[in-house]
């Protein structure tokens, strides 16, 4: 009894010996992990390196905006046409989404619990995100942002992988959508019978909205670049 | 015997400890699994902030010409009035209110003719507003620099939305034929079409007549909507994160 009770442990300890080796032997063997490992850092460290000359390159920016609105105002201080131009000019910015802008609106916070993670692919797909850009600017909206990115006449809202790419910035979920309007046409063009929310909610996507008095909003960071299109002036006829 | 035994076992024992924390140490550098996808999407990351690097490299040289510009003229003239003029027609583009024009695509899309033989059907063979909004996300995503809809510029706060059998575009009526107008690197927007899983290809299977071209020229119209400024305005004071 006791001999077997041995022999027992003893195979159980074999099997798990022999599991162990096997595994070592692959990891190791296969080379895959070691090497992609290495990549893998250097890549990391790439990444970093890269990111933060983005960054420094992003304040720069912001540095000499600052500097160049310094002027502009001094000169709007002037004549009456100076202070005109001025004006102008801060609307067109506004409406190009190139100024931090302030008023009431929602914040929608579509997320989707991290039932993304263990499903698979993404519980909340680009084509939701596009909606509620779209029900929301139906509804008057004025200015809109998705985790921070503002949403311009360029901005698109695409899936790459396990994240959502908007303005080449990849996000996860949860998703904050923020937008300047009128805070109760807002919310009531997204809780329309079968709307966008009422669908999120059928595939167990959490979406709270909240009215605000106060929104604030930031502006797009990156640069509108104009490489194949420009300007022609009215009256220059084609 | 049973010497033996706690010898053979032992052995196995000290075995299982060394190969065990191995294991564990070698796994413990590992981050996480590296999957080839991983690297792919860091690979990825790197390209893009790469190209925004080099975008803002350019825009800041741009800012910093402005900048003098802003001294020079001001230093003799007192003011800087041509300059702003010219970042206003700038910035009004970004937010795409002047006519412009360039090389880019034309797409026109128009109902299928297919006979009607089930209700699905019926959802199928139309242009719906969500193919409009769809195509513009791509011919975006694709770097379009200007999209028009029947004429009609699409700017941050167009929205697209179904009327019956007509679609609205910023609240004007439009119906079929759909014609969308894209400026842009005519290669680039070209390839939505080529893609193999893109939208286009899903209005082709559903049997809706699309047609897509390059054009070398083309003109799109600048926004002649009403400006969205009652209910925002820009922050005094500036940066705010």
């Amino acid at each position: 009894m006791k001999n077997f009770k041995f022999q027992i442990a003893m195979a159980i300890v074999c099997i798990v010996l022999g599991v162990m080796i096997s595994v070592q032997f692959k990891t190791v063997r296969s080379g895959i992990g070691t090497v992609s490992e290495y990549r893998a850092r250097q890549l990391s460290s790439e990444l970093k390196k890269v990111r933060e000359e983005r960054d420094a390159l992003l304040n720069q920016k912001s540095e000499y905006e600052k500097k160049i609105r310094e002027y502009e105002n001094t000169a709007s201080q002037g004549s009456n046409s100076a202070k005109m131009l001025k004006a102008e000019l801060d609307n067109a910015r506004i409406l190009a989404g190139l100024e931090d802008v302030e008023g009431p609106g929602v914040t929608v916070i579509v997320d989707d619990l991290s039932l993304s993670e263990s499903l698979g692919y993404l519980l909340i797909s680009y084509t939701d995100l596009l909606e509620i850009v779209n029900d929301l600017n139906a509804a008057g909206a004025e200015a809109i942002s998705i985790n921070g990115q503002r949403f311009t006449a360029r901005t698109e809202i695409r899936e790459a992988g396990n994240y959502i790419n908007i303005n080449t910035e990849k996000l996860s979920a949860p998703f904050v959508v923020k937008a300047i309007g009128n805070p109760d046409t807002l919310q009531g063009a997204l809780l329309i019978r079968i709307g966008i929310v009422e669908r999120l909610q059928k595939k167990n996507v959490q979406v709270t909205i909240k009215q605000e008095q106060n929104l604030k909003i930031i502006k797009y960071n990156g640069i509108l670049q104009r490489q194949y299109s420009k300007v022609i002036n009215e009256g220059e006829k084609q | 015997m049973d010497k033996h035994r706690r010898l053979y076992f032992f052995i196995i024992a000290v075995l299982l400890g060394v190969i065990g924390t191995l294991q564990i140490r070698s796994n413990f550098t590992y981050n996480g699994i590296v999957t080839i996808s991983k690297l792919l999407e860091m690979q990825n990351e790197i390209e893009n902030l790469q190209n925004e690097s080099e975008l803002l490299r350019g825009a800041t040289q741009d800012m910093q010409l402005k900048l003098k510009h802003y001294k020079d003229s001001y230093n003799m003239t007192g003011s800087i009035h041509g300059t702003m003029e010219a970042d206003l027609e700038e910035t009004n583009d970004m937010a795409g209110m002047e006519k412009v024009e360039g090389p880019g695509v034309i797409i026109t899309l128009n109902d299928s003719l297919e006979e009607v033989t089930n209700d699905f059907m019926l959802d199928w063979i139309l242009v719906h507003d969500t193919d409009i909004l769809e195509l513009v996300n791509e011919l975006r995503a694709a770097g379009a620099e200007a999209i028009s809809i029947n004429g009609e510029r699409v700017i941050a706060t167009t929205s697209v939305r179904c009327g019956g059998p007509t679609i609205l575009i910023d609240d004007k009526r439009h119906a079929i034929p759909f014609v969308i107008k894209a400026i842009g690197d005519p290669n680039k927007l070209y390839a939505i079409a080529t893609a193999p899983d893109s939208y286009i290809e899903w209005l082709y299977s559903r049997g809706v007549r699309v047609t897509f071209h390059r054009a070398d020229k083309l003109i799109i119209d600048g926004y002649k909507g009403r400006h969205k400024l009652n209910y925002q305005k820009k922050i005094e004071g500036g940066e705010t994160k």
